[in-house]
Order: structure tokens, then sequence, then C-alpha cells
């Protein structure tokens, strides 16, 4: 998380009252000309980066965790918490790409992510209260799609390593189409041309993060950094022979106002215990090292494509796990 | 010479060395008499000691917040004292003023919008020398008590030329309409149409009746002129004759006659495309016309002051809907950025001989799509940033569980889902519209929400004798009696069986959103009484229970009372 922004905030005009309001007005990044959050100055920012080769379905994932989280129902009673978008524009991109293009299937689901690679994240306002009468606590969720490192040119790849530098949290996607044990099982429509194999990619991106956070370390900042290593089109596990339908990744989780742990450590022992069956111990010995990591499941459609080459409709599956265990590793909530 | 000015110091116990650093400090005033201080270590053994600070509290002219992190901790001095001594300001009662002790988290506080002491805010323990800052706290303190002093000296001014003042931390360019109520003549007033401030003596005065220019404002560089000065009102026979109003000076909008004599209260009507705000106005209107006015035609008339708006209003929706019987298509996005409310006088007759108390009443009418994205609302509908009162009107079919019930029963025209199919979330105008209104009133924003009625209201509420697989004897789905109090009781009962409903049908995001607001309710209505054919015309219209949200929100906003029995 990035140190509590009070000190600046003080020297600097808010843009809240009716003059700015009245213009919805932003500042504007002094380098790239970005129109930054209207809060900036003032609210905390967590950066969560999305990582993952093409197809691993970081966008639909994206799209998919936004609805979850806008949507609401992870939010316990107890208490007020609102979440609201910063950015609309992004968000709209994400949305008619999840709607037009992968549900209606006016494109052709892109193998690389859509919206075409973009440095522009995705910013929700998460504001928190124990009660009406309490102040809130304000948090900026920025949700940042990351390809793979080694699909990206010299100048993107610059990007890349600043992105990972200033990231609070990481959501590491693996398409299970890209774990060769588990692809030999996938129905043909389901399998992809041969890529770099994630563990390869999820090796490079540690290395890289740990030359980071040692140079972190030095500067005097935390290095407490939650990993989510997470199977996305867990939907696709059906098909594969060594994995037990009754698992805990399979059962639709609809965030009715309870969240609970429980279910996040189940998870966590079920992947590992399918990765380790299917012949991918490669991933876990990799993050053997890393103090935080959990591994996870996801479906951003919730269904594979069908005869037509369709979704039938979309029912995601789990993709507010690996998010609200991030939240509860930085503190933001408890459950 | 004039009796000094109460100080009422709130601290935290651990505190008491910095309370008596802040005494020592204050000594030079206190012994001009200008100050006489009261913290609880004043209270003397044997006393009710929580009387004691209630009776010095209440009492104060100034209130000292002693800020530090076990002040904001405690539970005492956080709701009893400073929500209490917050509310005391609010109502120009008292001036409050946080004093910054130590490093603390405080700028989401809700006193973070007041000005806080020493100059620059940097807490006292952590100056090199700090007993510079409290000689800065305590010049801060002279300094409020000297404005104070001078306050309340000129009402008495004021009064010889019929004008009253209001407190200008009141009285922002944020400050809500609802607190904009004089007993005689208020000076600065909101535009109902542009909604910018003005000040009255700056208005034309126009003849209703011809157009002519009776008496032109004054030009800019007339601003301390006796012209400007002195407020005329439009009673005198003269004026009367015109039926002379005043133009708002920034717009050029014709002011309703006694825009600086009556409390304005705006009522917020805000809902997604389908939720039937235009239907809703309508049936409001006529309920109040017809049904809940001749129970009060003793005590109560209702005019309307601006029959223009009015007229075009019947012709538009009132006739097609409760003469013709027909669903009047939905509002389409307006292109103007100033939009031209309706306005009905409310007048209570006084039985004892005094003026008779106004209030009016402001509707505003607008398409969905102004209150779905910021970027309409700040100009299209930029009223709800005023409003007196919030009411949130939500098609049932926006629930998803509700639609799914619709669909199975197969009962209803099929537009009738057209806002579940929007895919828009049920609470999306309500949140677009709280996001707006937090940053429009920055630190403010946190008491006014505490402060504003919010009704939340299932609008359609017929639906449900459709989509209840055995309907209950919901309250909501009968007629409200409209007698001579408000029963309190009965809206209550029927905010708890919303509540249940909204529940059954998980609706969770608007039960969440509603904890933002500390009074709120939850009420159902019926603008027509029952659903329109395929052809979009009804059956029937007889209304239910439109009235409910707006009697409730002016009781809470102490216009109407309530039988609480």
């Amino acid at each position: 998380m990035d140190p509590p922004k009070t000190a600046l905030a003080r020297h600097l005009q808010p843009l809240v009252g009716p003059f700015y309001t009245k213009e919805l007005a932003h500042r504007e990044c002094p380098h790239c000309r970005y129109l930054l959050p209207f809060n900036i100055e003032r609210v905390p920012s967590i950066n969560i980066v999305v990582v993952g080769d093409n197809s691993s379905g970081k966008s639909s994932y994206i799209a998919a965790l936004m609805r979850q989280l806008v949507e609401g129902q992870w939010m316990t009673r107890e208490q007020y918490t609102n979440v609201s978008c910063l950015t609309h524009e992004v968000e709209r991109a994400y949305y008619r790409f999840y709607e037009y293009d992968l549900l209606k299937g006016e494109n052709e689901p892109a193998p690389a992510g859509y919206p075409a690679f973009t440095t522009t994240p995705v910013i929700y306002e998460l504001s928190l209260s124990s009660s009406p009468r309490r102040p809130l606590q304000k948090f900026n969720i920025l949700l940042y799609d990351v390809p793979g490192r080694n699909h990206l040119s010299a100048e993107q790849r610059e990007w890349y390593s600043r992105c990972l530098l200033h990231a609070s949290a990481m959501i590491f996607l693996i398409a299970p189409e890209n774990l060769p044990a588990i692809a030999s099982s996938l129905p043909s429509s389901s399998r992809l041309p041969r890529q770099l194999e994630s563990s390869e990619l999820l090796h490079s991106t540690l290395q890289l993060l740990e030359q980071q956070r040692h140079f972190i370390e030095r500067g005097g900042r935390s290095s407490h950094f939650p990993l989510a290593v997470t199977l996305s089109k867990s939907d696709l596990l059906r098909f594969v022979h060594s994995f037990n339908v009754d698992f805990f990744v399979s059962r639709d989780c609809a965030y009715d106002n309870e969240t609970s742990l429980g279910d996040i450590e189940a998870i966590d022992r079920e992947v590992r215990e399918l990765l380790a069956v299917s012949g991918n111990r490669s991933l876990i010995s990799i993050t053997q090292e890393v103090p935080l990591v959990k591994f996870f499941a996801v479906s951003a459609l919730g269904h594979s494509v069908n005869s037509q080459e369709k979704f039938p409709n979309a029912e995601p599956c789990r993709c507010l796990d690996p998010v609200l265990w991030i939240f509860h590793e930085l503190g933001i909530m408890a459950y | 010479m004039e009796s000094p000015v109460e100080i009422f110091c709130c601290y935290a116990d651990r505190d008491q060395d910095l309370l008596a650093e802040l005494e020592t400090h204050l000594s030079p005033l206190r012994r001009q008499g200008v100050i006489v201080t009261w913290h609880s270590l004043n209270i003397i053994p044997g006393t009710n000691a929580e009387e004691e600070r209630s009776k010095h509290l209440n009492n104060a002219q100034v209130i000292l917040l002693l800020i530090s992190p076990d002040f904001l901790a405690s539970d005492h001095c956080y709701d009893q004292e400073m929500m209490r001594a917050i509310r005391r300001h609010q109502q120009g009662e008292a001036v409050v003023i946080p004093i910054i002790l130590r490093p603390t988290y405080w700028e989401e506080a809700p006193f973070a919008h007041l000005q806080a002491l020493p100059t620059d805010k940097k807490p006292v323990v952590t100056w090199y020398y700090p007993d510079e800052a409290w000689v800065d706290i305590t010049r801060g303190i002279k300094k409020a008590v000297k404005e104070l002093v001078r306050k309340l000296a000129l009402p008495s001014q004021s009064k010889k030329s019929g004008v009253s003042w209001q407190d200008s931390s009141r009285e922002g360019d944020s400050g809500k309409l609802a607190v904009e109520e004089t007993s005689s003549f208020d000076v600065i007033v909101r535009c109902p149409c542009c909604l910018d401030q003005f000040y009255v003596g700056d208005c034309d005065i126009v003849s209703r009746t011809d157009g002519r220019l009776l008496r032109k404002g004054p030009a800019p560089n007339e601003w301390r002129t006796p012209r400007r000065e002195n407020v005329e009102s439009l009673t005198s026979p003269k004026y009367l004759r015109q039926l002379a109003g005043r133009q708002c000076p920034h717009c050029g909008y014709g002011l309703p006659f006694n825009i600086e004599r009556a409390k304005n209260i705006s009522l917020a009507i805000v809902g997604d495309t389908y939720s039937g705000k235009s239907h809703y106005i309508a049936s409001v209107i006529h309920t109040l016309r017809e049904r809940w006015l001749p129970e009060h035609r003793k005590s109560v008339s209702l005019t309307c002051l601006t029959p223009e708006v009015e007229h075009k209003y019947y012709h538009d929706v009132i006739r097609p809907v409760f003469v013709d019987k027909i669903s009047v298509p939905a509002t389409q996005p307006t292109s103007y950025d100033v939009s031209e409310p309706l306005i009905y006088e409310l007048k209570f007759k006084s039985s004892s001989g005094e003026a008779p108390k106004r209030v009016n009443l402001l509707f505003y009418d607008g398409s969905g799509e102004d209150y779905a994205w910021q970027e309409r609302m700040v100009r299209h509908a930029r009223h709800v940033m005023y409003a007196s009162a919030f009411i949130f009107l939500i098609d049932p079919p926006a629930l998803t569980e509700v639609a799914k019930h619709i669909e199975e029963a197969n009962q209803l025209p099929p537009f009738y889902l057209a806002a579940y199919r929007s895919g828009r979330s049920p609470v999306h105008a309500i949140k677009t519209t709280l996001e707006l209104f937090e940053r429009y009133h920055g630190s403010q924003a946190e008491n006014l929400l505490r402060s504003l009625p919010v009704a939340i209201t299932l609008s359609k509420a017929d639906l449900f004798r459709h989509v209840a697989s055995v309907a209950p004897a919901y309250r909501f789905l009968s007629h409200s009696r409209y007698g001579k109090s408000l029963h309190l009781q009965e809206m209550n009962a029927i905010d708890e069986e919303v509540r249940t409903l909204v529940k059954k049908y998980k609706g969770y995001s608007l039960l969440r959103l509603s904890q933002r607001f500390s009074t709120v309710s939850f009420f159902a209505t019926s603008a027509t009484g029952c659903a329109p054919d395929e052809m979009g015309r009804f059956r029937f219209i007889e209304p239910y229970r439109c009235l409910d949200p707006v009697l409730w929100a002016l009781y809470r906003l102490g216009v109407l009372h309530a039988d609480t029995r």
C-alpha cells in the first residue's frame, strides 16, 4: 500500500466543493498527461497487478471481478461498504468486451487481452465504515491488466517493471490450457498453441519482483506482498480426470453477504493438490520462497464455449476470492 | 460591560495536562472579562456530573474540541460531546473550534471542515516551543470571540431595516436549502432555477401582469448604496397591483414572490429511467390537492407559485395519466443546463394571531439518464446537491429476483422488465448521486448526510400483487389515511415491511447502501394503482401511498407534526 498521504494533502487544494465538482475536475499527471483520480492526494492507493500470459484470460477475469466487486454481494452486513468507479471509460471498455465480444460473440474472443495493451488501470474507490456515525475509511483500488513480460516490447517492459515495483499485491493468472499435464485432458476446442510455460513466466516474474523488493527493503518499505497464484477458466477443470468434482473450487460462491477465510484455505489446499497430482509441482516449488502466497481457481464466465463456439451465459465463479484475500492481508478488511 | 462569552472545553482524560496549559494561556482573556471557561474538572463533587456537563455544553457560545487520538477514541467525547457541539454549530447556536493537541488522523472527522487551531494545524506537542502554539491558539480564540460578539450585536441593528442576518457558516455555497428559513426576511437566497446564490437587493423587480420593469436592481458599482441595502418587501399595494416579482440576477428566472420569506424545501426525486418519476410526481401533486388538502383545509393552504410549469406538467403528465388513463413515455434527457421546478407554497394558518408559517415545496422532474451519469448530473440535475430531502425511487424489476418472478408469472407486459434488461444495478442512481453529493460538499457531506431525510421508495408497488405467490396482506398495498396528523407508527411498520421484502428478493445492495444515511426509511408506493396493458392504458387510476415519503420528509424537516401513538 502506498504511504499515507495526509502530509502531502495538507498543502494541496482538494478537488471537492462546488467549483471543482461542477467541472468534474481532475489533476493531470505532469509526465504523461493522464487524468488522475480526483481524490489522489487524499486516499491511499492499492495497486493490484493482474499478470498472466496471452490467453490466460486477464481481461475477462478483470471484467468479471469488477462486476462482482461492484455488485457488492461480498460485503458484510455489519459495516457500510461502497465501491465506486473513478475511471468510467475504462470500466465501460471492459464491460463492452465482456458483454459483447465474449458473451454475444460479436467479435472473436481476442486471444491477446482486450482492451488491447493498455497502461491505464481501472480504479475503484472503496469506502468502509463500521457505522454511519463513524468517519469513512477510503482506499483507491487500482487494477492493472499486465501481459507477461515476454510478450512486450522493450518500451512496454519498462512500464511492466515499474508496474511491478509499485504493486501492492499480484494476481498471477494461469490458464489450465498452458499446463501441459492438464492441457492433454482438455477437449481439442479448448487447447491452445504451445506457448511459454506458465511456470517459466511465473519464475521470471518472481525473479524481477525479488530484485525490486530487495531494493525496496533497503529503502525502508515493507515487503508485505500478497501473491495470489490463480488458475483461470476453472470450469475447464471438469475435463481433468484427476480432478474431484466435489472440490470446493467447482462450487459456486454467491458471496451472499458472507465470506470466510475458511473457504480460501480449503481452495488453496485443493489447487495445490490438483497441481501436484497433475504433474505441475514446479508451480508450487517456485513460490516456496514467497512469504505470502495462496492458490486460487476462478472462472470469469463459469462456462466453456459450446458447440457453436459461444458462451451460453455468464456466471462468474469465485473471481473475488483472490482480491478478498489480498484485502485481508493488507489489513483493509477482516473476515 | 457585556457579559463574558462562555467557553466549553471538550477533552479526553489523558489530555488534562494540555488542558491546564491552555487554561493558563487563556487567563489574560479571562481577567479582561472577555471569556469564562468551563470543563469537567470544574464539576463540584456531589453534583450530578452529567447534568452539569450537559447544561454547560448546551449554554456555551464557544466550544473547544481538544483533538488527540484519545479524544477520537473516546465514545463519550466523540458521540456525546463532539456530535452535540457540531449540531449546535450547524444550528448557529455556538462556534466550535477544534484545537489539534497531538498528531491525530482527523482529516475525515465530522469537524474536519471547521477552521482548526493552531493556524497551520500543526499539533501543539510537535512545536519546538509549545508556548508559541498556545499563543497562536489564544489569538485565534480571541479573534473568534470578537467576531461572535460582533455578530451577536448585529441583529439589533438589522432589525431596524427589517432584515435578519444568517450565520455565515450556515450559508456557504454548499449550504442546503432546508436551513434557509427566516421568520421575516432572508437577504441571501438561492435561485431555484440556476441554483446560484444572490443577494435579494440585487434583483430587478418586474410586473407579472405586463412584464414591465418596476425597479431596476443596482449596478455593480452601487454595491454600498442604500438602494442596494434596503431590500424592499413586495407586499406593498403598488407591487401587489402589478403582481410584482423579483428576477434572478444571474439567469433572469422569475422568482416566487415569497422567495425571501418562505423556507424552501427541495425534494430531490431521484431514480433510474424506468423508476416512474414523472408518474410519481404527478400522483403526489394530485394526492396533495385531492386527498390531503381537503383534510387540512382549515389550517393549510396550497398555492402553486409556478403556474406555467404546472400547466405544462398538467398537459404532459397529469392529464394523460389521471384523465385519459394513459401511461406517459419516459422523460427524455434534457439539453438545458437549468431546469424550472414546480413550486408550491404550503401556508400554515395560525390561530394565535401570529404570522402564518410558509414553506415552498420544490419538485424537479428529470430524465433517468440525468441521474445515471455524473457528467449529466452536474449539468442537468444539479438541484440534487441542494436537496433538503431525498426520495430515491426504485423500480421493483430492477431487483433481479423480482424480475424473475414477473417473468415466471407472465401476467405483465414485457416492457415492465425494461429496468431488469437494462442491466443497471438498482442502486445505480443512488450511488451516482451519493458520490457526487459527497464530492460537492467535501468535508461537510458527512454531516449533511446525517441530517438529510432519505426515503428509499419502491415505486410501482402494485407489482407485488403479481410476484408474491400468496400475496400477503402488505400494509403498503392499502390506501393511506391522510387524517389530521401523520401516522408515524404506520410508516415505521411499512419501513419494516419493505425492508423485509427487499431482503426476501435479495436486494442486499439497497439495504447496505441505506446504512450510509442516519435518517432513512423505506416506502412502497404506486402512482397509478395498477399496471398499464400492452397499449399503455390503465384500467383504473387509484394511486396509493405516494404522499407517505413526502409527508415523512416534511415531518423529519420539522414542517409537520406526527402522531407517534
